[in-house]
């Protein structure tokens, strides 16, 4: 690597054509995450509207505005597209665009590979959803649960688009994984110690752990599964000895981290926004960074509490009870710990904050409902009832959407250099924090009161009628709201209040540089001696951006990697090697053409290593 | 614009919080309201076990609502006490953490849960010991009926589970398709229907009385309509739906009934139900044997000669997606024919 | 080290390639992991069909003996590549490749006698969990093998050197981890009857 001090590149935008060559070609973390996260609301936005059709059949009983088997392919559609397609790519693409920037690096450890991941995410999410136009979408449930998936179960092609479509973006998963690891490790500029890193990098990296040691096990399952459909084997079937229950513990074994793998950068995110909003440090650093550590660590031991009905025995069963509870500990404290970091503060009450004590709020309630669930005879009642569907929204809605939304209005100046309009983002919040409640508080009755879950349809005189009505008025308000959201971005890219470096008086290193940062992020970075570089002690404030700069000390050693098509190309390799699975093997062929063309340009591109 | 109205009276949101988390809160003491005439509510058990498990949820919400009316108290007053009343409010007191605080909630959670945990154990322990002495019924879970046999009196019935009031009844459930669910709110909790394995659950009911039951696994297309009832009957009216259960079909008296068994042969019905006691002996579908002594067609609509009508004729519009279909759409069938089957299936008491 | 260290100015004096492959071979210990506990849940449970008493397993010892052998040759790759020895790099890839393909080989040949006894993929849950298990790390070796052909490539033009040998160590490392996943393999699929 050759350290050149010539001028750095000032990005010009000539013509629509080179600025698609420049975003179909950048290496910039900061694009990258600007690319996760719009795939991703790309994929939130299909999501909802899935749930808004489900929501519309249920809306009373007997209802006939979907056949069961639409149904079926919705339901699949929208967990899978909100836990793999959204919800996982908008939390990496914060976690793309901020973590270089909070630790004071160039860009990520591998620039290249953190292209080829989102180019995985998007096309692996576009090969799963041409299973719409291509036969059907798969119709056995994120979960998908053997023997429902089989070929005599599930005879079209979707489930092999579901386990390909999924395999190209768990490519994409851990190998992003990696390059946190190894930037978050690596490349901390001096001073920022392990025990100075933002909260949000300590859980992008322990989530970067749970994905590196959990997504092989999905992996093995699907691969599995794929020979069982595809080439006669049969790993599920009970018919040759086997037992369709192996799936389950395969598939929680990755699953059950992978609700961990969601929330703790949530949890991450709230320990930035609370903190800056309440002028005060986060409450109990320490406590909060070992107890996101403990709980990587005991999403492991519990998987089997998805399965307490199929027939455990009772030690086994109370034995992973017991240790789903154990997590309310870890969980209990972070709680306390962003109330306490109010407490005594000076709360200003921002769109950002809005959603993030609204985050706090509502995970308590998925907490609480936790507990049931994790007490096998109440879970024997409520298990596959709406009671979990209520439970799991108030922990993935309330707890990562609400999360990731209060973000949104927190680093969007960062990002575009303008605010999001805060009037509209208060009726945001409201219609969204109502229309949450409204929706999925009520589940919970009827949980309670025997739903089960995935019925498409249901009988009338059960008492299920009324809260399944309220449920679909409350997904019309969340809907508006999220209109109200887009809406609001567009209009704010526009003519939103120019942001400044740094709007909210942060003082992570995020907000010591432009809104948007360069290229290369930082022209020199402020001496970090503390978990707030940029925060006066003295003075009890932070440093204004013409003091950051002044203390900052210019780098004149700024080496950028240059952009590359080979993450694209290998991107479109591996993508067609799946494709070629459910059409036909010439594709594969091709794919593994293009795969060993784009390894080959990769390796002998120059400017790396 | 209406909408920077809105937005800007926003600012005094905490009251709208609190509109909004009271109305939540008196929204728990209203669900009652919306009940129908008999709710699968499982906090209305009608069992022992379900009566054991009611409990153990009962003090679980009890531990439950403390700590949400105490935390979300504490979120509350937090906000309401500490927002900033002016722009140029100067900064707070830079606190970084306290231990002994720390240490209280920790401990305080951890008890909370050990407490969770012991009463967790007795239920577990108690709900364990299984009886000796039940009566055993072998539950089949079908894609998507269920059925139901009796191997001690030689009965075999579909998605109505007749069993005596005050006697343990154990259900082996076996399935030879995809995994299901043999799920009755009121009496017990779920077991799994598991192929290749064979589960065992029980409940005892101690009321008289018809209750709803439902598939509670994901288990294909008509998930949904995988619906059945259960009867618990005081013993002698239990030993009485025995012996009738036990009699071979009546034979058909009136001419359509008998152009109806026929038909009920020629066109194929035979190859997948049995009626004993005539040459169908399909194990395929459903045994009609006592078909009109059920009170539903098919787990989800109420018998009547018109319903029967309706699925004999298009069981699509009622269970799309049903196997019986994949069959029925390739038999034509005329208005009388359909008249004919019915008449015979509704002689079959 | 040092050379690399001040280079890149690492945080943990590690350098990226490395510290991000042994990230990746985590990963892959858990994927074999899981393959291995589905051998090891699936054994003895096959209803009907051939088994264990066709495995050839002086053969496969054999193999084994190789495998383990050229991890040696890939350790004084490694090191030639270290002390800047460009013979001795190219000699002793050399020698690792032809191990290893000599392994893949007898696991062909391995396979096709099998087969010919009528032990398939789909005979049952023996010869599903037998060809799954070896097979994916049958596929590893292939991969390891093309990768030190490409790597022999690269040190046959003279672009490693003693400031620059970290692609090597890391085809290395991928190596190492291939035959270590074998050594738990063989016994488990091989000498022990379950």
């Amino acid at each position: 690597m050759a350290t050149r001090t010539e001028a750095l590149p000032v990005p010009r935008v000539v013509s629509w054509w080179s600025t698609l060559v420049d975003w179909l070609t950048t290496v910039d973390h900061k694009k990258i995450g600007i690319l996760y996260i719009a795939g991703g609301v790309l994929f939130l936005i299909i999501g909802g509207i899935e749930a808004l059709l489900i929501r519309v059949q249920l809306a009373g009983p007997e209802r006939a505005f979907l056949h069961p088997q639409t149904y079926n392919e919705l339901l699949t559609m929208h967990g899978t597209t909100m836990i793999f397609l959204a919800a996982m790519p908008i939390l990496a693409g914060f976690g793309n665009y901020v973590v270089p920037l909070m630790i004071g690096a160039r860009d990520m450890a591998f620039p290249r590979l953190n292209a080829l991941g989102v180019w995985l995410f998007i096309l692996g999410g576009l090969l799963l959803y041409a299973s719409f136009f291509s036969g059907g979408a798969p119709d056995a449930g994120w979960f998908a649960y053997a023997p429902l998936t089989s070929k005599t179960f599930s005879p079209h092609k979707g489930m092999d688009f579901w386990i390909l479509g999924l395999m190209v973006t768990g490519i994409a998963s851990i190998s992003s994984s990696i390059n946190f690891i190894v930037t978050i490790l690596n490349m901390r500029a001096p001073g920022m110690k392990l025990n100075r890193m933002p909260v949000f990098v300590w859980t992008m990296l322990v989530t970067s752990f749970l994905i590196v040691f959990a997504f092989p096990s999905l992996t093995v399952a699907q691969i599995l599964l794929f020979f069982d459909r595809n080439f006669g084997t049969g790993f599920y079937a009970a018919e040759v000895g086997a037992t369709p229950i192996l799936w389950q513990h395969l598939f929680w074994f990755f699953g059950h981290p992978e609700v961990y793998i969601v929330i703790l950068p949530a949890f991450g995110m709230v320990s930035e926004i609370i903190p800056v909003f309440s002028r005060k440090p986060i409450f109990g650093y320490a406590a909060l960074v070992y107890a996101t550590v403990a709980i990587g660590f005991i999403s492991f031991t519990v998987w089997a509490h998805h399965m307490f009905a199929v027939g455990l025995p009772p030690v086994v069963a109370y034995a992973f009870g017991a240790a789903s509870m154990i997590i309310a500990v870890p969980t209990a404290i972070k709680i306390f710990n962003w109330i306490f970091t109010m407490w005594r503060g000076s709360l200003r009450f921002t769109t950002a904050m809005l959603f993030a004590v609204s985050f706090v709020a509502m995970f308590v309630i998925g907490g609480l409902g936790g507990i049931f669930l994790a007490t096998v005879p109440v879970d024997w009642q409520l298990t596959d009832t709406y009671f979990v569907v209520a439970h799991f929204h108030y922990t993935l809605f309330g707890g990562v959407l609400l999360s990731v939304l209060a973000a949104f209005y927190y680093w969007f100046p960062k990002i575009t250099g303008r605010k999001l309009d805060e009037r509209w983002g208060r009726i945001h919040w409201l219609l969204t924090f109502v229309g949450f409640n409204l929706t999925f508080f009520p589940m919970h009755w009827l949980g309670l009161d025997g739903m089960p879950r995935r019925i498409a349809t249901y009988g009338a005189g059960l008492g299920w009628d009324f809260w399944n009505f309220v449920a679909t008025v409350g997904a019309f308000i969340i809907s508006a709201g999220m209109a109200l959201f887009v809406l609001n971005i567009m209009k704010s890219l526009r003519n939103g209040e120019a942001a400044g470096d740094n709007p909210w008086e942060g003082w992570t290193l995020e907000w010591a540089t432009t809104s948007p940062p360069p290229a290369h992020n930082f022209d020199g970075l402020p001496p970090i001696n503390s978990r707030r570089p940029l925060w006066n002690a003295a003075e009890k404030r932070v440093y204004t951006p013409d003091e950051v700069r002044a203390m900052s000390e210019r780098d004149e050693h700024i080496h950028l990697p240059p952009a590359s098509w080979w993450p694209l190309v290998v991107a479109f390799g591996v993508t067609a090697i799946a494709a070629g699975f459910v059409y036909t093997p010439v594709i594969t062929v091709l794919g593994v053409l293009i795969f060993l063309i784009g390894v080959a340009g990769w390796v002998q591109q120059e400017g790396y290593h | 614009m209406w909408m920077r109205t809105i937005g800007t009276r926003l600012r005094k949101w905490p009251q709208l919080v609190a509109i909004v988390v009271g109305s939540l809160l008196a929204s728990v003491l209203f669900p009652t309201l919306a009940f129908a005439d008999d709710p699968p509510w499982f906090l209305n058990p009608a069992s022992k076990q379900a009566a054991l498990v009611a409990r153990l949820h009962n003090i679980e919400l009890a531990v439950a609502v403390i700590v949400f009316v105490v935390v979300e108290g504490l979120i509350l007053y937090v906000v309401l006490r500490y927002r900033q009343r002016t722009p140029d409010d100067p900064a707070p007191e830079q606190i970084h953490g306290n231990t002994l605080m720390e240490l209280t909630w920790t401990a305080g959670t951890s008890i909370a849960l050990l407490f969770v945990l012991v009463v967790f154990w007795q239920t577990m322990t108690t709900l364990a010991a299984s009886p000796s002495d039940g009566l055993q019924v072998i539950v089949r879970g079908k894609q998507w009926w269920w059925e139901f046999e009796y191997p001690e009196y030689g009965i075999r019935t579909a998605n109505e589970l007749y069993i005596p009031v005050g006697q343990p009844v154990e259900f082996l459930l076996e399935s030879d398709n995809v995994i299901h669910s043999f799920w009755v709110p009121r009496l017990g909790g779920k077991m799994d229907v598991v192929p290749g394995q064979q589960n065992r659950t029980w409940f005892q009911a101690d009321e008289p009385g018809e209750y709803h039951g439902q598939c509670a696994e994901f288990c294909g297309v008509q998930h949904a309509g995988m619906r059945f009832k259960v009867f618990a009957l005081p013993q002698e009216e239990f030993q009485a739906w025995v012996e009738q259960q036990q009699q071979p079909a009546v034979e058909p008296q009136d001419e359509l009934a008998k152009l109806g068994a026929q038909l009920f042969l020629s066109k194929g019905c035979a190859g997948c139900h049995a009626i004993a006691g005539t040459a169908a002996q399909g194990r395929v579908g459903p045994d009609l044997t006592h078909f009109a002594s059920r009170t539903t067609v098919a787990g989800v609509i109420p018998r009547t000669d018109e319903s029967v009508a309706r699925w004999v004729f298009n069981s699509e519009a009622i269970k799309p997606g049903n196997i019986m279909w994949q069959t029925m759409k390739n038999v034509p069938l005329s208005a009388e024919e359909v008249e004919a089957l019915v008449a015979y299936l509704q002689s079959l008491k | 080290m040092t050379a690399q260290v001040e280079k890149h100015g690492t945080t943990l004096g590690l350098d990226h390639r490395k510290l991000g492959f042994w990230t990746f071979l985590a990963s892959e210990s858990v994927f074999f992991m899981t393959l291995i506990t589905v051998f090891i849940i699936y054994s003895g449970r096959s209803t009907s069909g051939p088994g264990h008493e066709l495995l050839n397993i002086p053969l496969t010892a054999f193999n084994t003996f190789v495998l383990l052998t050229s991890s040696l040759a890939m350790v004084l790759s490694v090191d030639a590549a270290r002390r800047g020895d460009q013979r001795g790099l190219r000699f002793w890839l050399l020698m690792t490749i032809l191990m290893g393909a000599f392994f893949v080989g007898v696991q062909v040949y391995e396979y096709r006698k099998l087969m010919h006894e009528g032990l398939t993929l789909t005979s049952n849950l023996f010869g599903m969990t037998f060809y799954t298990l070896t097979g994916f790390h049958g596929a590893h070796v292939t991969v390891g093998v093309l990768w030190l052909i490409a790597t022999l490539v690269k040190a046959w033009r003279g672009q490693f050197g003693a400031d620059n040998y970290i692609p090597v160590d890391v085809a290395g490392l991928y190596w190492h981890f291939v035959d270590l996943v074998w050594v738990f393999i063989f016994p488990i699929v091989y000498l022990i009857r379950w």
